[in-house]
């Protein structure tokens, strides 16, 4: 399960990367850089659900209280 | 028009925004040292070296947007201003990775070495003894106090929705720029840094609640350090985030920005998305495991 969370945190990183790449390169196309956040947004959504699942069906513990 | 040239580089002449950005700077400094030697009247030297600082910024920054919007600048400053963008994004991950770092080191590695792992048998039977290494920890030591762990569901979770919830909306602003639809642009870009204002606003909250309720304070050992300069440093982030997308949002009132040419627009939201990773890094290291 910490593998699944950390390979999609490795995602999202990179999806934020790609995104710079096309920010810092000046291209003719603006949609590039959209592409590249949008699956950054989608992906970061993903983890976030995945964590809460993870918490109602015990997958993963939480920092002990 | 020279300035127009493509192989020639836009100087602004007789610009007197350098010479006031010193001024302030040497106030600020003169302000915050005498301050923290004890002399009250440091501390309205301080202020003083803050408001010429802000008075610059917000100058400096508008004539900049001036000289965008009368055409001086050329492909030359277009690939500059990138180039700055990209050695401050730069410096902004190298910041960010030096706290995770910290709060990796300390957890894998020196925590566990107090409670003996590896080779240190002997730090932990004659230095600490009975130290059983556990994260979180406020070390043998126990500094700071009993204290109580921020669990990741209720604020935390909360602040995560709206911070997400807000790169959607810039994302949808985004989109909007591009396809020409003005309105949902200044919609859901005003929605974006309101919800940037909100999240700063209960994360103030979770910090009281902290100290009140948990006696977890920035002196808890190393869980309450890492703890709080790690979501104080992206607090403040989220802060400089919103009020640039503040002002993205007053250029966009004013008509800025075309499908076309809109690079301030993607600095900033990218600035955005990437405060906003940050945030689902420490929600999942910090809160969570």
């Amino acid at each position: 399960m910490k593998t699944v969370v950390l390979l999609l945190l490795l995602a999202i990183v990179a999806s934020l990367a790609s995104g710079l790449f096309f920010l810092t390169k000046k291209n003719d196309d603006p949609t590039r850089l959209l592409r590249s956040l949008q699956i950054r947004v989608v992906l970061s959504i993903m983890l976030v659900a995945l964590l809460i699942s993870a918490y109602f069906f015990g997958w993963i513990p939480p920092v002990p209280q | 028009m020279s300035t127009h040239a493509e192989d020639r580089y836009y100087v602004p002449h007789d610009s007197h925004w350098p010479i006031v950005g010193s001024a302030g700077l040497l106030l600020l400094m003169v302000g915050v040292s005498a301050w923290l030697n004890g002399a009250e009247t440091g501390f309205w030297v301080m202020i003083a070296g803050f408001a010429v600082m802000i008075y610059m910024l917000a100058g400096w920054f508008g004539t900049v947007i001036g000289e965008n919007q009368n055409g001086v600048y050329n492909l030359q400053v277009d690939k500059s201003f990138r180039m700055g963008m990209m050695w401050f994004i730069f410096s902004e991950v190298m910041f960010f990775a030096a706290f995770f770092g910290a709060l990796f080191y300390a957890r894998n590695m020196s925590v566990p070495w107090l409670g003996g792992e590896s080779n240190n048998f002997f730090t932990n039977s004659v230095l600490w003894q009975g130290f059983e290494a556990t994260w979180p920890t406020n070390g043998p030591g126990e500094v700071g106090g009993d204290f109580t762990v921020m669990g990741p569901m209720g604020l935390p979770l909360i602040n995560t929705a709206i911070l997400l919830t807000s790169s959607v909306t810039v994302t949808i602003a985004h989109h909007a720029l591009i396809a020409k639809h003005r309105g949902t642009l200044k919609l859901m870009l005003a929605l974006t840094f309101l919800l940037g204002f909100i999240f700063v606003g209960l994360q103030a909250y979770e910090y009281v609640h902290a100290y009140q309720d948990l006696n977890l304070k920035l002196t808890t050992g190393i869980y309450g350090s890492t703890f709080f300069m790690l979501t104080g440093f992206h607090g403040l982030h989220v802060t400089i985030g919103a009020i640039m997308l503040f002002i993205i949002w007053l250029r966009v009132m004013r008509g800025h920005f075309t499908p076309e040419k809109h690079f301030a627009f993607e600095a900033t939201a990218w600035y955005w998305h990437f405060v906003d990773v940050v945030w689902v890094g420490l929600y999942v290291f910090v809160y969570w495991m």
